[in-house]
């Protein structure tokens, strides 16, 4: 009997329970350096001058002025290392600054003059693309746009018998990891540089190192040590060039680490949005067409928005068909930090905008939340909403009617109890990086001298559980126990680049390479190497595989403070065959409770530029109190072409989470006015008073 | 510069520590016990978590002049004999574990309660972890974990 479709324990777990686990911050060494930014104390300012003071010994800064290459290699190439003519956030760095102490790099940090001349700042994306609005590029503020057209949603729209439309405010999300941002980097004994760093993608980084500095690949090695978490906040430059950089001219051993306010302020976030949807139901509920409009906020450089954006588009119309769709979406740049990804990558943002329309036209048309998901529910063959169709396994369908056998619903629909809010929505997330990203996984398997084996890849478990699943798929198609596999994952030695930890791809892309290079093996040979590719999608889609999920909210709202108290949320997950049901079980409320952080309480608000959130005080993630009881379910669709049927699902469970809590509020507070999150709470207290208004 | 005499994990430890040393860095730094994690330096994650005298605080907003004369356990001294703690166990078996960032200082929080209330209801477990914040799980399966131990414990009492 096999692992595979087992509870199988972490392989991870026992040293993270006796701190024996190395994080990037537990590395020290002899003569270390800490490195500490320059940032900037302007949204938007030219630098007039940067002037370094007499340096003592063990002391050093670096700028823009030392770098062979002062941009961060990325989409579109916009962001520099350090800024050196222009910052165009507030907190930008502009150099960083080296010493043997943490207080003394800061203090040199502090010494580093550096005269600004002030510009005008674009503090709110609505304004970005207007005429007298300060341009961040000389190209001006529109990042990128994309535009696509099905059908003709608006001649169909005359036609429905129901048109619903609405707008929404989606707020800026931090990834809210808790391990801070940090790297780790030494001269190794064979004279190359060494880079420890907490990241989603070693390759990418050691790229981003030689870039920068002017070296070759090979003189530089990249790995992931123990990751405290990611969620799409390490995919891409955080700590990691700025400690290369002070080892490569000192050649001594640094560190650079975050604090909490650094990444609270600055760390990646997901994107702000405006979405405007409108959507039109024939009279038996068919969703005949549909027009969405998003704007995202990137922050002051593209980052992988661009990529975000195409992403939200695609997942915009949800799980459903629709056969005319308009969908235009706009890129634009602020004065605010750069926003990139974040679990779910854009579909989150959209989503409250169909599952909302969902909910409102049931009780339109006398449907149940339920009945019209399945009149419209995508099924494989189906085209998609920018051309191309659903290729393959989707068990959409199958996940309602399982939703529907749930206590949950029974209780919702047959004996609801007084004073409680249900809400329901559904959501779909892809998996894989997308057509014209490369995306392809390396593997290789080595038999040990004591017939164990280890199997080696740059991807990176970063707390998600993929050295296990990948473990117990390896252990299954050599025919050995769990315990005859070691992982190594995460260093550009020993196997080829297999890009970024991201996009719900590793279980999938990584499995497969495992299945090819484990038939080697069996084959006889010792060492086998393999190479897998994600199946690229079809006509105009950009993705081509997704998981499904079902959530259910049970609330109450106290409606003299407007707090909601989440209850219970149970979701019906599916994701094709699961590897392994309690990491699943722990991706589900991971991502469900995340996503209720986005809904009640998590923002990061900006004003004249800064942000007015600073650390995890006023930035408020949830905590074992703030979520609800949760509970997950599953139903198996099996992919073909999956590693034992799997698809990737790591994201999906944050996309409908917000539709679903915001139909439970709205059930309860029929008066309130919900076109923004986090929920205002003002907005849900009784106005009997007449207090509300001086708060909204 | 201050002279701190304690004992750490069952053993006397003698040092000298600057004035304004916190007990995260005390551990961390000077002692080499990396277990116990620094998450945000302000009191509000929780991941710094070591008892003090048997009571749970937050290390990185306490002073290591604090621990002058006085008991502190990391998560480096729950085994016992090579042995996992129920807890630490428990956390394995439930899938309470993602990343294992917040999960020293949640481990301790959760010892700390059971060593105080042995029947707590899901609410008093919630309460008792709520300064312990985990962006992983979702803390359901934490909160199995825990409530799984005091079951145990009480049925070989």
């Amino acid at each position: 009997m096999g692992v595979v479709g087992t509870g199988q324990a972490r392989s991870d777990a026992f040293d993270k329970v006796t701190g024996r686990a190395l994080y990037t911050d537990d590395y020290s060494m002899a003569g270390q350096l800490y490195a500490v930014l320059v940032r900037s104390p302007y949204p938007h300012a030219l630098i007039e001058s940067i002037t370094v003071p007499p340096l003592g010994p063990d002391c050093f800064v670096f700028t823009a002025a030392d770098l062979k290459n002062n941009y961060i290699p990325c989409i579109f190439n916009d962001q520099p290392v350090f800024a050196s003519d222009k910052v165009r956030h507030h907190g930008e760095p502009v150099a960083v600054a080296a010493a043997p102490t943490l207080e003394g790099a800061h203090a040199l940090a502090e010494s580093v003059q550096v005269v600004y001349r002030p510009l005008g700042i674009v503090d709110d994306m609505l304004h970005a693309l207007d005429d007298d609005a300060p341009k961040l590029f000389e190209k001006g503020n529109l990042c990128t746009e994309f535009h696509s057209l099905k059908g003709d949603p608006e001649a169909e729209f005359g036609a429905c018998a129901l048109v619903l439309e609405h707008s929404y405010d989606m707020p800026v999300q931090a990834h809210g990891f808790l391990e801070p941002e940090a790297a780790f980097s030494y001269i190794g004994d064979d004279g190359r540089l060494v880079l420890i760093s907490s990241t989603q993608n070693s390759f990418g980084d050691r790229f981003t190192v030689c870039n920068a500095l002017g070296l070759d690949l090979q003189s530089v090695v990249s790995t992931a040590a123990t990751v405290g978490g990611a969620f799409g906040g390490k995919d891409g430059n955080t700590t990691q060039i700025y400690a290369a950089i002070v080892t490569h001219f000192t050649r001594r051993p640094v560190r650079c680490v975050f604090t909490r306010q650094e990444n609270i302020r600055w760390g990646m976030k997901r994107h702000a949005a405006r979405v405007d949807a409108r959507a039109g139901f024939s009279s038996d509920g068919h969703l005949i067409a549909f027009s969405g409009h998003i704007r995202f906020d990137t922050g002051a450089y593209a980052m992988l928005g661009p990529s975000v954006l195409r992403l939200g588009m695609e997942h915009m119309c949800g799980p459903y068909f629709v056969p005319n769709v308009k969908l235009d979406g706009e890129l634009v740049y602020t004065n605010h930090a750069p926003a990139s990804a974040m679990r779910g990558f854009g579909a989150p943002q959209g989503a409250i905008a169909i599952e909302s329309f969902m909910n409102e036209a049931a009780g339109k048309l006398g449907l149940s939340v339920l009945e019209i998901r399945k009149i419209n529910a995508i099924r494989t063959g189906c085209a998609g909403p920018m051309g191309g169709e659903f290729e393959h396994s989707i068990g959409f369908a199958q996940a309602l009617s399982a939703f529907e056998k749930t206590a949950f619903w029974d209780e919702m629909k047959n004996r609801p109890l007084k004073g409680v809010g249900y809400g329901v929505a559904a959501g779909m997330m892809s998996s894989g990086l997308g057509k014209h990203v490369p995306d392809s996984c390396h593997v290789s398997i080595d038999r040990q001298s004591d017939g164990s084996f280890v199997v080696s890849t740059s991807l990176i478990d970063m707390g998600q559980g993929s050295a296990t699943a990948l473990a117990q798929i390896a252990a299954d198609c050599l025919g050995v126990g769990f315990g005859q596999i070691r992982m190594r994952m995460g260093c550009t030695e020993g196997t080829g680049d297999s890009g970024s930890t991201a996009a719900s791809r590793s279980t999938f892309v990584c499995g497969n390479a495992i299945a090819l290079a484990a038939k080697k093996i069996l084959g006889g040979e010792n060492h086998a190497e393999a190479r897998f590719d994600f199946p690229e999608a079809g006509g105009e889609a950009v993705h081509t595989m997704f998981a499904f999920i079902v959530q259910g909210v049970k609330l109450s709202v106290d409606r003299a403070d407007g707090s909601v108290r989440l209850l219970d949320m149970v979701s019906i997950t599916d994701t094709g065959r699961v590897i392994n049901p309690t990491l699943l079980d722990g991706q589900v409320f991971g991502g469900v409770v995340m996503s209720c952080g986005y809904t009640l309480s998590e923002s990061i608000r900006y004003r004249d530029g800064k942000s007015r959130e600073t650390d995890f005080g006023n930035y408020t993630i949830p905590t074992s109190l703030d979520a609800p009881a949760l509970e997950n379910h599953i139903v198996e669709v099996p992919e073909a072409c999956g590693p034992f049927g799997a698809r990737g699902m790591a994201e999906c469970p944050t996309v409908a989470v917000a539709p679903a809590i915001v139909t439970a509020v709205r059930s309860l507070c029929p008066d309130a006015d919900i076109s923004s999150l986090p929920i205002d709470r003002y907005q849900l207290m009784e106005k009997k008073h007449g207090v509300c208004s001086s708060h909204t | 510069m201050r002279k701190i005499n304690c004992i750490v994990n069952s053993k006397p430890v003698s040092l000298e520590v600057e004035d304004g040393r916190t007990l995260v860095d005390m551990l961390r730094q000077d002692l080499g016990l990396t277990g116990t994690k620094k998450g945000c330096g302000t009191g509000d994650c929780g991941a710094c978590t070591v008892l003090l005298d048997g009571v749970s605080v937050n290390s990185c907003i306490c002073l290591a002049a604090l621990a002058d004369g006085h008991e502190i356990t990391t998560i480096e001294g729950l085994q016992k004999d090579g042995k996992l703690s129920d807890i630490q166990q428990a956390f394995i078996d439930h899938g309470a574990v993602q990343c294992g960032f917040c999960s020293p200082g949640m481990i301790m929080s959760a010892e700390y309660l059971l060593e105080n209330n042995p029947d707590p209801s899901d609410e008093e477990i919630r309460r008792a972890l709520s300064g312990n914040l985990c962006r992983c799980t979702g803390y359901q399966q934490i909160v199995d974990a825990v409530r799984d131990v005091a079951a145990s414990r009480r049925q070989a009492d």
